[in-house]
């Protein structure tokens, strides 16, 4: 154990390192992820300057619902996209066998290695947000309410990971497999806004998908709930166990991928 | 005590056949030919423990294949083998603490960082405590005669420093066995020497065992004892590289110089000429015809000098791969 928690400080410091190495580049990324936070509060403002609320979600518990969302994307962006991303360059070009090659746990290695700092600060911009949410009401939040909230934004992150480290892991497959960032966009897309107003579409259909086969409406919707609305026991014990499933599966779909790496010629 | 033992090794890949043509691509979207390629078919060998051997063989032979499924890197598709005692795609960590596998053409450390950041990584990774990191990692830099340039940016060293840096990398956690792979490509003859002379060194003083593929005959001769030599995924020879002229060349070169500098008409007659600068001649001679044409020319001719030499390996191994017939090896299907 404190071999792995040498790698991973190993692993953060040269990130940390690559990242101080190009400046520019660092404070373009935190500038462009402060505009894209800015725009969206702009827009909610908009939208609820013509509404009350939408499908019963007032503007606070859509901040709230906004800022959650920041929080649980910032953290899987920080640790886990740019590693899922990746994993199709490493395929393609046989680098994987670096990692083959470690005497350590490929999945860790593989998912670890890089730490995207500037999409980390989406992380405390988006506890602002749903600081700002409460209006400074956080006295009406239980300690238990805010324990639900981490432990469910973990799990949010963990799902987010298992799903994409997964699709990336098609690659092995499909040789080349660049759709990482796509999957991703149309996760975060879908994810932001209320669950509920899916329930609309094709009968429910695409509300049952995203919620009981790849649970990615919860990922957001829940531990928001959790802190602003009502959420039913059940839902809390799924996601939990939807996240375990998940992330056992994406350790047998690596074992099966592996299987089948071929590694690029040399 | 284990060194490397391999039985009737097999590696057949399903190959995707890519028609020409926009209509044949648009059709192959739906219907589609695969062709198994045997990259590695059948090999077996045994390598002692502190040998050094050389892997030879042409573009696509299976040397690369075959270093990979040793380093559990793929799957075989049938045989055998061991390293150390492990089976390589069992890819125990045991096992990975054990050998090293370095690769020419790609790069492993972190591009944007000083070697040395890279190093201090592997060494969290294997574990390596810091009196030996320390140890091991100065042996190696000065050996290598990079100690200055351990922390500068990867992306600023030259191919042969960088080599160096992906050597030493291989090198920080002591492989009992080391794979590498063409580990001089591209390098000049300078920084050629140095990774030779490193690896000759570091063999001697650690009794590492060590495969070894290149293109460069020089490497495997100047450090290789045996050698094996695989073309279209089958072993054709195992031994000495001495063995392999005695074994394959057909011809002697024989060059000749004579006294007044005038060659005698129908030089041809006794061999191929390779060179012709007076006073001196070269001549590709059968072997089992050297000794009497050597005679003759002595007996009949004014020779100031004669030599007989074996014709350069590369040449030999040339006509050993195109006198090795290509099997069957292709299969294909839908």
């Amino acid at each position: 154990m404190s071999r792995y928690l040498c790698i991973l400080g190993r692993f953060w410091k040269n990130s940390l390192l690559r990242e101080m190495s190009f400046r520019g580049h660092f404070a373009v990324n935190v500038f462009g992820e402060l505009l894209w936070v800015v725009l969206l509060l702009v827009f909610i403002d908009v939208i609820y300057s013509r509404t009350p609320d939408i499908n019963g979600w007032t503007e606070a518990e859509y901040l709230f619902l906004t800022g959650t969302h920041l929080l649980v994307t910032g953290l899987f962006e920080a640790f886990f996209f740019e590693n899922c991303w990746r994993i199709s360059g490493l395929v393609r070009r046989g680098d994987l066998d670096f990692v083959l090659l470690k005497p350590a746990n490929t999945q860790f290695l593989l998912s670890f290695q890089q730490i995207s700092y500037s999409s980390l600060a989406n992380a405390p911009v988006g506890i602002g947000v749903c600081l700002y949410a409460l209006r400074g009401d956080t006295q009406g939040v239980s300690a238990g309410q805010w324990g639900w909230f981490c432990v469910l934004v973990a799990a949010g992150v963990v799902v987010l990971y298992s799903v994409l480290f997964m699709f990336a892991l098609t690659s092995v497959w499909l040789i080349r497999q660049t759709g990482v960032d796509h999957l991703w966009f149309y996760a975060v897309s879908l994810a932001r806004y209320p669950a509920e107003i899916y329930r609309r579409f094709v009968g429910g259909a695409l509300y049952f998908s995203l919620v009981f086969v790849v649970p990615l409406l919860l990922v957001s919707n829940l531990p928001a709930n959790v802190v602003v609305r009502t959420v039913e026991p059940w839902m809390v014990a799924y996601l939990l166990s939807a996240t375990a499933v998940l992330l056992s599966l994406s350790g047998v779909v690596l074992r099966a991928a592996l299987r089948s790496y071929r590694s690029a010629s040399s | 005590m284990s060194g490397i033992k391999v039985r009737h090794l097999v590696k057949v890949y399903r190959v995707h056949e890519k028609p020409h043509g926009l209509r044949a691509s648009v059709r192959s979207l739906f219907r589609r030919t695969y062709k198994q390629v045997r990259a590695v078919d059948g090999i077996s060998f045994d390598i002692e423990p502190g040998e050094m051997v050389g892997f030879l063989g042409p573009n696509g032979a299976g040397k690369t294949t075959t270093l990979k499924i040793l380093s559990g890197l793929i799957y075989p598709t049938t045989g055998t083998a061991e390293v150390l005692g492990f089976v390589p795609w069992q890819r125990r960590n045991a096992y990975r603490r054990q050998f090293s596998l370095l690769m020419g053409q790609k790069n492993q450390l972190w591009w944007d960082l000083p070697a040395s950041e890279s190093f201090r990584l592997h060494q969290a990774i294997y574990g390596i405590e810091e009196r030996q990191f320390a140890r091991v990692c100065g042996e190696l830099t000065a050996l290598l005669k990079v100690t200055d340039l351990v922390n500068q940016p990867v992306r600023e060293l030259s191919l042969g420093e960088r080599m160096k840096m992906e050597l030493i990398a291989a090198l920080l956690h002591s492989p009992r066995v080391l794979f590498l792979d063409e580990p001089t490509i591209g390098l000049d003859v300078v920084a050629q020497s140095n990774i030779r002379r490193c690896l000759r060194d570091y063999n001697r003083d650690n009794q590492v065992t060590i495969v070894l593929t290149s293109h460069y005959m020089r490497d495997i001769e100047a450090l290789c004892d045996r050698v094996l030599v695989i073309n279209h995924g089958r072993l054709i020879h195992d031994g000495p590289l001495s063995d392999i002229v005695s074994r394959f060349a057909t011809s002697k070169l024989l060059t000749l110089r004579f006294l007044d500098g005038v060659w005698p008409a129908g030089l041809e007659s006794f061999g191929e000429v390779v060179t012709a600068n007076p006073p001196m001649v070269t001549l590709r001679v059968p072997r089992e015809a050297i000794a009497r044409t050597t005679a003759q020319f002595l007996q009949e001719f004014d020779v100031a000098d004669i030599n007989v030499e074996e014709p350069p390996i590369e040449e030999v191994i040339g006509q050993m791969f195109a006198a090795s017939p290509a099997p069957h090896n292709e299969t294909r299907d839908a």
